[in-house]
């Protein structure tokens, strides 16, 4: 296979002056060498192979012993819904076939398409147990917690900065928390009774999100972990649904004791700092110099904001209904105190510490709509589509398009102890889940009684991740990491401190931690033409826009579930012409390997089909592969491959 | 996608709806002021409607955050004290502006601003998507915003080119709503940049994209077959739209760079300027839509620290009196109509943490050219900039006001695949005065 098969690969993408163009930029060796290099080991372009995953902690596994009650409650699932189909007079769709059901848990599960390998390897199974199997050792990777983060950094609006701090221990903390399968009302309540530094309790960051916006805070609360919008509350009494807008205070008053910046003494400190520190500034405004020590304005700021954020209780501080409060139950600027929305009804005697009550309250079993909401947006999740829609605005009149099957969702979370993991484990294992999508649109409105999932495109996170799948032998090995000495470097007590002693901090923050040059003796190992392939969940946030994943939908960090799957002319470009499909045509990656290691056409197509649609050719898909190769002679793979990521059937999960 | 996949049926949404129009305007009812019921304007205007039609296209600035009305066109001086934004005098003997205004105010002439407006909510994605869509957010049906509006009732100016086009906008922009994908804005993520990857690899021959092109049509067609879907057959349009939109000769109009780097430099050198110059590019290349989006402008916080605010708007200053020069001096002003919109208002009292909290009960538009009578200043806000004293204005009056200049029909219903009929504007009434 030699030099017919070295002008094969040229002729393949002409992948001479493709790879030229990439490797005189990125490879270490001359581009003239890789030429006369026989093709049987083609040179690697410089895709990123590097692997650091070490770092990351163990994910926390199912529970073995819990199939016999996995398998039970999944076929309560399905009674269930079967209930409706007799009722509805629907007809169930058939079961997936392995390759629709083992592309579609990868997707579901992990985030991305299977590779070549497993694919091959469950498609060759044919033990019973063979799904079930699949569907625990899927939980059990790490893929599990990048897919799941995803859905939390859409929800939670999870950014990298806030102004000028560095969000980072908070998303490692959420992303921790997935790992170790932390149980949901855990991971709440910690989010909502949190005090400190981000960086000694990185829980803190959903307040620390939101600075100086409590009452929006709270309407992001209830809204995410209840499903409920009270929103239109905040300013007069809510139009659609029964709050007033006197609820929505006492509600907000559990937080409205707590704020999101320093307070007292630190603050005095802090402005005599600030004012000794502007003095100082050089005529340009761009340097300090004190004492000896030099740091760029913008870095000490930095410091200043870092350390002012951070989340702290005032005991004596009473949330006040606005000026212009209209309605007769209370006089306008008067005090509020904390009372809950429904359910159990709780207040906060003085003294007492709001946080803890309020999350006592919302993160509870016996709140009516902290389990509703979790088990609604999860069986979304996995089935395109609510049993109540919006999944966040749930109100008292919502009609669950089959109450039973909510309602003993719901159950099982609560039994479940709030296990998300056990919880997903469930559904994925029931008969409705592996049915085939359904071929039938629905119409806006229209109820869905669930004959199978709803077919849907793949999120932004899940095409850009299945791309890395198909170029990229480990897309794992990048991992967002802070060094901990960021923090011993950057944390200042503003009471102690003197002003040399905050540009200091800047100067060693620049150089050892902010400048471009460490952020990309950290990422160019990982990065092909200038992009830096690492799993989403390991990106940026939000991406700037015109990234890949932004074209696709990913949301702007702006707002709660912002993340879109519908289709936009630039993103089409992107398919057509942009680095990320040429990426597969190139060697070196995971598609051009595969391909590269069969040596009958037949065996090659059929290594194309597995890898990209996870399903063998059809006879007729495969005479047209075929002639194209015919015809245009080795090219025509790289036009296959390329045609392939081009189908609406890759981009939506069946 | 799935927002279509709602389900409360359509008589209790419609309920929800005429309650909602009624008691969401209560928000700029607590000052008692006559203000809206409904998405129309209070008291129709009694003086007779002059002819619109004007405007061949829009450029349409959206101030995304909320741009507060206090420190821009409604300056409240005996009320906010000194230590806020001041104003200054402007060309046009009464008319004051915010002091960072200081190359807009000699264009006051040119420009009209409407400064009471109201409206439902205080929260920002209902907000713009009110803004942009005359229509309240709801779970069962996604509406379009003005530019697919404009293509659906006029066809598009240049056949090749999309007719509308949204620069820097967010991921929840509602786009061409209910509307077919052929209507849809064409996103434009960053002006610098312009339309990204419209040019084949070195490599690939024209004949060889043809043949990659029927290809994933012939791979393709098993699964399109099966599942005949709104979404899938999206996709298939988008390929085909962007297939003709490769072979356009105008493609270079998103180019900026093609601009002289003074021009360039005028119009700004940030993302919103250079946004701004890509959108006077496109409708000289006859789009008739084109959004450009600043983000930022949610100021919660120490607004006037670090000239935080002061310096943004400094930078609309720039760029609008840029754009509206240019346009002059082109000889294009009267045939295109510039908006300046945002989601809601700020609140007149600073918060605790120095900044403005969310303000739907008044806030401020600008609008100049596409047969706009400048000079002028609509409606007015009480003392305090809390609420509309004066000719109050709607989301949807403001977006008649446009369709009007547009020359599109305001009474004309557009039947949506669910079977509803639809208005552009909402049966919002266009503000007579300013034409």
């Amino acid at each position: 296979m030699r030099g017919g098969h070295s002008r094969q690969w040229n002729g393949w993408v002409s992948c001479i002056t493709v790879t030229a163009l990439v490797c005189t930029a990125l490879l270490s060796e001359p581009t003239e060498a890789q030429q006369r290099r026989p093709a049987q080991t083609p040179p690697k372009s410089k895709l990123p192979t590097e692997v650091n995953s070490a770092r990351r902690a163990p994910v926390a596994k199912v529970k073995t012993d819990a199939l016999a009650e996995v398998r039970k409650s999944a076929a309560r699932i399905d009674e269930l819904v079967e209930a409706n189909y007799t009722k509805y007079k629907v007809e169930p769709n058939p079961l997936t076939t392995d390759e629709q059901f083992l592309r579609r848990i990868y997707l579901d599960v992990t985030g991305t398409i299977p590779d070549l390998q497993r694919t091959r390897s469950f498609l060759r199974r044919t033990d019973k147990e063979r799904r079930e199997r699949v569907i625990d050792q899927l939980l059990d990777q790490e893929g599990y917690v990048a897919h799941q983060y995803n859905f939390w950094a859409d929800l939670l609006r999870l950014r990298d900065r806030i102004g000028r701090l560095d969000m980072t221990p908070y998303q490692n903390w959420i992303k921790a928390s997935i790992r170790t399968n932390k149980p949901y009302d855990v991971m709440v309540r910690e989010i909502l009774t949190a005090e400190g530094k981000v960086w000694d309790n990185p829980a803190t960051g959903y307040y620390l999100n939101d600075p100086g916006m409590p009452l929006d805070n709270m309407n992001n609360t209830v809204r995410i972990f209840l499903g409920t919008q009270i929103g239109c509350a905040q300013c007069h009494d809510h139009p659609f649904d029964r709050w007033t807008q006197k609820e929505f205070y006492e509600l907000a008053a559990f937080t409205g004791q707590t704020l999101t910046q320093a307070t007292g003494n630190t603050m005095r400190s802090y402005g005599d700092l600030q004012r000794t520190i502007r003095e100082q500034r050089d005529s340009a405004g761009q340097f300090v110099e004190i004492a000896g020590h030099k740091a760029r304005f913008n870095t000490i700021q930095t410091v200043f904001q870092t350390n002012r954020s951070l989340v702290t209780d005032v005991p004596n501080r009473e949330l006040r209904l606005p000026d212009t409060y209209q309605y007769d139950d209370a006089k306008p600027s008067s005090v509020v105190q904390p009372k809950s929305l429904f359910g159990k009804k709780v207040s906060a005697a003085k003294g007492q510490n709001r946080r803890e009550i309020f999350a006592d309250w919302l993160a509870a079993p016996e709140n009516p709509r902290f389990s509703r909401a979790m088990a609604n947006r999860i069986w979304k999740q996995y089935m395109g589509v609510g049993l109540i829609e919006p999944v966040d605005d749930i109100r008292d009149e919502s009609q669950a398009e089959n109450e039973p099957l909510l309602a003993f969702l719901e159950q099982e979370l609560i039994r479940l102890k709030f296990d998300l993991k056990e919880f997903q484990r469930i559904i994925l294992n029931s008969k409705t889940y592996q049915r085939q999508s359904s071929p039938i649109e629905l119409s806006p409105g229209e109820p869905y009684h669930y004959p199978g999932p709803l077919l849907r495109r793949m999120s932004p996170e899940q095409v850009w991740d299945s791309f890395l799948t198909l170029a990229i032998p480990s897309p794992d090995a990048f991992a967002k990491t802070q060094d901990p000495k960021f923090r011993d470097v950057i944390d200042v007590d503003f009471e102690k401190a003197k002003p040399e002693d905050l540009v200091k901090k800047a100067a060693q923050l620049d150089d050892e931690f902010l400048s471009a040059r460490v952020r990309n003796a950290k990422e160019n190992p990982y990065k092909y033409k200038g992009v830096l392939l690492a799993r989403a969940y390991e990106l940026p946030s939000p991406l700037p826009p015109g990234h890949f994943l932004r074209e696709f939908g990913q949301s702007d960090r702006e707002l709660i579930g912002a993340n879109s799957t519908d289709g936009s002319i630039p993103q089409i470009l992107t398919m057509l012409n942009g680095p990320i499909t040429h990426m597969l045509l190139e060697q070196g990656s995971v598609m051009y390997d595969s391909v590269m290691r069969e040596k009958k056409p037949k065996d090659q197509l059929d290594v194309i089909f597995l890898s990209i649609l996870n399903r063998m050719p059809t006879p007729q898909e495969f005479a047209l592969a075929e002639k194209e190769i015919q015809t245009a002679g080795p090219r025509g793979f790289g036009n296959v491959i390329w045609a392939l990521v081009n189908t609406r059937e890759f981009l939506f999960v069946q | 996608m799935n927002e279509t996949y709602r389900k409360l049926d359509l008589a209790t949404r419609r309920a929800f709806l005429s309650r909602a129009a009624q008691t969401c305007f209560g928000v700029s009812m607590l000052s008692g002021a006559n203000l809206a019921l409904g998405a129309a304007d209070p008291k129709p205007s009694t003086a007779a409607l002059p002819a619109g039609g004007k405007a061949k296209s829009v450029i349409y600035l959206f101030m995304e955050g909320a741009m507060s009305h206090l420190d821009t066109f409604d300056l409240k001086p005996e009320t906010q004290g000194s230590d806020t934004t001041r104003p200054i005098d402007t060309k046009v003997a009464g008319i004051r502006i915010a002091e960072y205004f200081e190359k807009l105010a000699p264009l006051m002439d040119q420009v009209a601003l409407v400064n009471s407006l109201s409206t439902a909510t205080g929260a920002h994605d209902p907000g713009r998507y009110l803004m942009r869509t005359s229509y309240e957010m709801i779970a069962t049906t996604r509406h379009p915003s003005m530019g697919p509006w404009a293509q659906q009732w006029l066809g598009k100016r240049n056949k090749s080119l999309p007719d509308s086009v949204v620069i820097a906008g967010g991921s929840q922009h509602p786009s061409a709503g209910y509307m077919e994908t052929r209507f849809s804005p064409l996103p434009i993520a960053d002006a610098v940049e312009g339309l990204k990857n419209a040019k084949s690899p070195d490599y690939l021959a024209e004949k060889d994209f043809q043949k990659r092109l029927s290809l994933i049509d012939g791979f393709d067609k098993n699964f399109r077959d099966k599942y005949n879907h709104k979404e899938v057959r999206a996709y298939s349009d988008f390929y085909k739209e962007t297939v003709d939109l490769l072979k356009s000769k105008d493609l270079e109009v998103f180019d900026i760079s093609k601009e002289d780097q003074k021009t360039r430099d005028a119009y700004g050198n940030n993302r919103f300027g250079q946004g701004v110059l890509l959108a006077r590019r496109l409708i000289e290349a006859d789009v008739r839509f084109v959004e450009v989006v600043s983000g930022g402008w949610d100021d919660h916080n120490q607004i006037y620290d670090d000239d935080r605010l002061p310096s943004r708007v400094r930078g609309i200053d720039q760029t609008l009196s840029a754009l509206i020069a240019d346009l002059s001096a082109k000889g294009l002003l009267q045939q295109t109509l510039i908006v300046v919109a945002t989601e809601f208002g700020r609140t007149p009292k600073i918060s605790q943490t120095a900044g403005r909290d969310h303000h739907p009960a008044a806030f401020s538009s600008l609008l100049a050219g596409g047969g706009i009578k400048g000079g002028q200043v609509y409606g007015k806000s009480d003392k305090d900039g809390m609420t509309v004293d004066s000719d109050g204005v709607t989301p949807a009056g403001l977006n008649a006001t446009i369709a009007h200049a547009l020359g599109l029909p305001l009474d004309k219903e557009f039947i949506s695949g669910s079977g509803r009929p639809f208005k552009v504007a909402h049966d919002g009434k266009p503000i007579a005065k300013l034409f």
